[in-house]
């Protein structure tokens, strides 16, 4: 069993890590309007495999809040969007975890960034657009997301080791 | 396969491409089908002075251009025809029936234009303000 003290820690640095990758991804250049790579969702992840769907679901809320206070967007409903986004990755990849043992981290991740793709898509349709049509552009934001959650299973694996090796090593 | 020494997820796993050829397949969905186009619900019917939203209720409608009466009928399917116009190489009519949103039939000479709409009819006001 983790220690108290070790896990939250280790929390702290993983919503420190996703605040400052959210905050840095916000001003990157886009090539498509919703391309973006998610990296913050790498923190989700990571609290998801070491601490369970609770901590992570609590991580999940407080990044939220805090990139919000950072970027100036709390609240607006692109933050509702973000938000909305982060819990259908959470929720996805705590149902792909708990169901089944057999996927890795990059398959947990894809199941986070299509699930969040899906549910942004599908509010914005519905209550901006207010359009089905916009389901149109739905296999080019998952042309950008897969590989996107490709890259954030592996960024997460690299990550979660470091933390658990900075974590542990003058303790164990 | 190679365990991690925590007991945590691996890296990569078979089980990973199964998931990657799942959102795949629901990622191509939109363009398999209809799927994502709203089924037509009403019609825009523009003449010479008249623009009208019609619910999309079988029948025969008509409207008047400048060169006579050009009929429309609305079929149980839900597509939408000229049936019959005063234009002289009845083009519109050889243009045979809409069925999807957004698609549209005109007959440029009696200046008769029709679309199919997605969305329910809208109501007589445009809009509230104060």
């Amino acid at each position: 069993m983790i220690p108290r003290s070790r896990k939250v820690t280790q929390l702290g640095l993983l919503m420190a890590y996703a605040v400052v990758l959210q905050a840095l991804e916000a001003p990157l250049p886009r090539i498509l309007p919703w391309a973006k790579p998610g990296l913050a969702n790498s923190a989700t992840l990571i609290a998801l495999v070491l601490f369970g769907a609770r901590p992570a679901g609590f991580l999940v809320f407080g990044r939220s809040l805090l990139a919000g206070l950072l970027l100036g967007s709390l609240f607006s409903p692109g933050w509702w969007l973000g938000l909305s986004g982060a819990l259908a990755s959470w929720v996805a990849m705590s149902f792909a975890l708990k169901t089944s043992s057999r996927f890795g981290m990059v398959g947990l991740s894809l199941h986070g960034a299509a699930a969040s793709n899906l549910v942004q898509l599908g509010l914005a349709a519905h209550f901006m657009v207010g359009s089905a049509k916009l389901w149109g552009i739905f296999p080019w934001m998952m042309a950008t997301a897969l590989p996107a959650g490709i890259l954030v299973g592996g960024i997460s694996s690299l990550a979660r080791d470091y933390l658990v090796a900075i974590t542990t090593r003058n303790t164990s | 396969m190679e365990s991690h020494p925590l007991g945590q997820p691996p890296l990569t796993t078979p089980a990973d491409a199964l998931a990657l050829a799942f959102w795949v397949a629901v990622a191509l969905v939109p363009w398999t089908g209809p799927f994502g186009q709203s089924p037509p619900q009403s019609l825009r019917l523009v003449s010479p002075g008249s623009n009208r939203e019609l619910p999309l209720e079988p029948g025969p409608i008509s409207t008047q251009g400048p060169l006579g009466t050009t009929r429309i009928q609305v079929y149980e399917d839900g597509s939408v025809a000229f049936e019959d116009s005063p234009c002289p190489h009845q083009r519109c009519v050889a243009a045979g029936s809409i069925r999807s949103s957004s698609q549209a039939l005109a007959c440029l000479p009696n200046r008769v234009y029709l679309e199919l709409l997605g969305g329910p009819v809208a109501s007589d006001l445009d809009g509230v303000t104060q």
